[in-house]
């Protein structure tokens, strides 16, 4: 028998629920950083066991770009985005205006920005929500096999739980059209901190 | 051949002729256990160094020391004992290198001495170890000779 889900069918509605906010205003402030119109959207938030990890990533030795951002202030925590290899093409196209061209310290520099930005939306609005002072500190960035980059992650949750929590979410163009795949794994500090998000929202806060 | 795949938090048994092998670790260890005279193994694919309570002990492939006592019951089944066997570990990375502070800061160190430990409390030869480091490795466990191979996305090779 393992741990019980780390959240519950309605804690994962309410963590849903704050990455509706957080994906419309990254993906405006994406844009500006862009100069093209850009979206992010069709995001679900999905609590998997160890087993199904494999599958979302393309395999644990499969190639990723990690960006992880600590924050502290109030709560101390950390969220990893990860890229997975069948995005990483394309979103250089989009940020470098090439494919794979770019010097690595370029590529991989684009790809913290871009982690900066969205982590640092979602923290402003779970902040704002939560009422809770908090401050991302600069991303940390490795690009190797997928499974090794979630480990760090993973060894947090793990004391907690036999599950992560992940939000997928979809980099899209103007008319919708899917671009670029990425998911954003919270610690546990990082889901305590969307749950009183959530709550105080749902409160009417 | 066939292959057996090892997840995270797992361990498995294999005989001859097939294979062990698990994927992308970063600070998660690879504990191979070998026996050279019943050509026999098992590997785990650990997260985290120790057990904290009963509850842990539900997913042993989990944590280095309830993995390693699994894995030796396992062989005891067979009628093979701690001395004859040989263990060989791959993995605990700082996939950060340093950087990363929060509770699982130096994690892979950490799973690796206490991998170290629980094997040397039962009395099991550590032959043969590639760990530490910041990078992420795959290993594959060939029952028929021992033979662990360590391989990164750079193309590095280890044999151990």
């Amino acid at each position: 028998m393992e741990k019980p889900p780390l959240l519950s069918r309605e804690q994962a509605a309410a963590v849903r629920e704050i990455a509706t906010i957080v994906a419309d205003q990254a993906g405006n402030a994406l844009s500006r950083l862009l100069k093209i119109p850009v979206r992010i959207s069709t995001f679900e938030v999905v609590t998997i066991g160890y087993s199904e990890i494999p599958d979302m990533f393309g395999g644990l030795d499969a190639l990723a770009i990690g960006v992880l951002v600590p924050f502290q202030g109030d709560v101390e925590g950390n969220a990893l985005i990860l890229f997975p290899e069948e995005g990483i093409g394309e979103l250089e196209g989009i940020l470098l205006g090439s494919s794979g061209q770019a010097e690595t310290d370029l590529r991989l520099s684009a790809f913290a920005e871009t982690g900066n930005i969205l982590t640092g939306t979602l923290l402003t609005v779970l902040s704002s929500l939560s009422e809770k002072i908090v401050v991302s500190l600069p991303p940390l960035l490795v690009q190797d096999m997928a499974g090794a980059i979630l480990d760090t992650i993973m060894a947090e949750v793990g004391l907690w739980s036999d599950e992560v929590t992940t939000l997928v979410f979809q980099l899209t163009d103007s008319e919708g059209t899917g671009l670029v795949r990425f998911v954003l794994i919270p610690d546990v500090a990082g889901i305590e901190l969307f749950l009183e998000a959530a709550g105080r929202l749902r409160a009417g806060h | 051949m066939s292959h057996i795949i090892v997840g995270i938090a797992e361990f498995k048994f294999a005989e001859p002729p097939q294979k062990l092998v698990t994927y992308g670790l970063g600070s998660c260890v690879a504990i191979v256990l070998h026996s050279k005279d019943a050509i026999v193994g098992s590997m785990a694919h650990i997260m985290l160094p120790v057990a904290f309570s009963d509850e842990d002990n539900k997913t042993p492939g989990k944590f280095a020391d309830t993995a390693v006592t699994a894995m030796v019951q396992q062989m005891e089944i067979r009628g093979i004992g701690p001395p004859q066997l040989i263990a060989k570990i791959a993995g605990g990375a700082d996939m950060f290198a340093g950087k990363f502070k929060g509770t699982g800061r130096r994690i892979g160190a950490r799973n690796v001495l206490a991998t170290r430990k629980i094997l040397d409390n039962i009395g099991i030869r550590l032959v043969g170890q590639d760990v530490g480091g910041t990078v992420g490795r795959t290993v594959e466990y060939v029952t028929d000779t021992g033979l662990l191979m360590v391989r990164t996305l750079r193309g590095e090779v280890k044999e151990l």
